[in-house]
């Protein structure tokens, strides 16, 4: 459970944000109505690179560059505690994972 | 957090490039199907109607909280050389006004668009449960969709957290984060059973949430009331 996950990165694009580069902003365009809302293009696809083959460290390394208030979505994945720093998956969105048997994405 | 196990495929997502009601549409390269992120759901392409598995159990809470109660977690490894300060979005969140990219019209406002809830959807039924409810009731639990659900505020997190009630207990009492009925006990904090025997406790999937988007997915959601 529990993402904050209304606010994506493309909220960036659309607020002029510094996490995506310029020239790779294009004007927002709806493509088309869904059950009475737009569905509305903002970057081209890729623009935001999802995370496709993760690597992880130990706790220990984690503290050289994860800061203590830093937020982290915490997940067990049959028994293994893992942790994904949300100012990290700000840049991606989605991490592509697996784990005790199975294929899971973190979305965020 | 979603299965990506579908149809005998496993789908590699990744953001399409569009928003919808202020939330992503994610894509898989698999098919090249859209999927709202909010309830993992294809909207468009060959898997149109289909939907990802939700994986129950996920927190956020700060690395410090989480590393105290799970010294053996693995981290998804930074780049070199990425350390951050603050989330590019922080102004976006401490913002009363900011309710989405494109000035939503939110005509519900049975709560605070920016109101933080924990929201359920169990048996067709969907319910959104205010952190300012949760953190002033020890123990708060409900029947949701014939569910019975229990939501708490962990001390040890600093964050809500939701588990199915375990099967024919009633007299369920907190401690601090220890949740005990009679012999038996657990840490709201991860679920771990702490005395007895049986099962941990089963997490219920629930959607950390603002108000104004939980309510633009979910119109016909009910608050819970103290």
């Amino acid at each position: 459970m529990q993402r904050r996950r209304h606010v994506p990165a493309l909220l960036a694009a659309a607020l002029g944000l510094a996490a995506i580069a310029a020239e790779t902003r294009e004007p927002p365009q709806i493509e088309r109505i869904l059950d009475g809302d737009p569905i509305i293009r903002v970057l081209p696809r890729g623009a935001i690179p999802a995370i496709t083959d993760p690597d992880f460290v130990s706790a220990e390394e984690a503290d050289r560059v994860l800061a203590s208030d830093e937020p982290v979505l915490g997940l067990i994945i049959d028994g293994q505690p893992k942790a994904y720093s949300l100012w990290q998956l700000d840049h991606h969105e989605v991490v592509n994972d697996s784990g005790g048997g199975q294929d899971f994405a973190v979305t965020w | 957090v979603y299965g990506r196990n579908i149809e005998g495929k496993t789908l590699t997502l990744e953001a399409s490039g569009r928003l919808y009601r202020d939330a992503l549409i994610l894509a898989d390269r698999e098919t090249d199907s859209l999927w709202t992120q909010e309830k993992g759901e294809a909207v468009e392409g060959p898997l149109e109607g289909k939907e990802l598995p939700v994986l129950p159990g996920g927190v956020t809470t700060t690395w410090a909280r989480w590393r105290e109660l799970h010294p053996d977690t693995l981290v998804l490894k930074k780049p070199q050389g990425m350390r951050q300060t603050s989330s590019v979005y922080a102004g976006y969140f401490s913002d009363p006004e900011k309710i989405g990219v494109f000035g939503s019209k939110l005509e519900d406002r049975r709560l605070e668009p920016k109101a933080e809830v924990l929201g359920l959807e169990l048996g067709g039924q969907s319910r959104a449960y205010p952190y300012s409810l949760i953190e002033k009731t020890p123990l708060l639990v409900d029947e949701l969709g014939g569910v019975r659900v229990l939501l708490a505020h962990s001390t040890k997190l600093a964050a809500p957290v939701a588990f199915l009630v375990p099967e024919g207990l009633d007299a369920l009492e907190r401690e601090g984060d220890r949740l005990t009925a009679g012999e038996q006990a657990w840490d709201l904090a991860t679920g771990k059973r702490l005395a007895g025997s049986g099962p941990q406790l089963e997490p219920v999937a629930a959607v950390r949430s603002f108000w104004y988007a939980w309510v633009r997915f979910h119109p016909d959601t009910t608050i819970a009331q103290p």
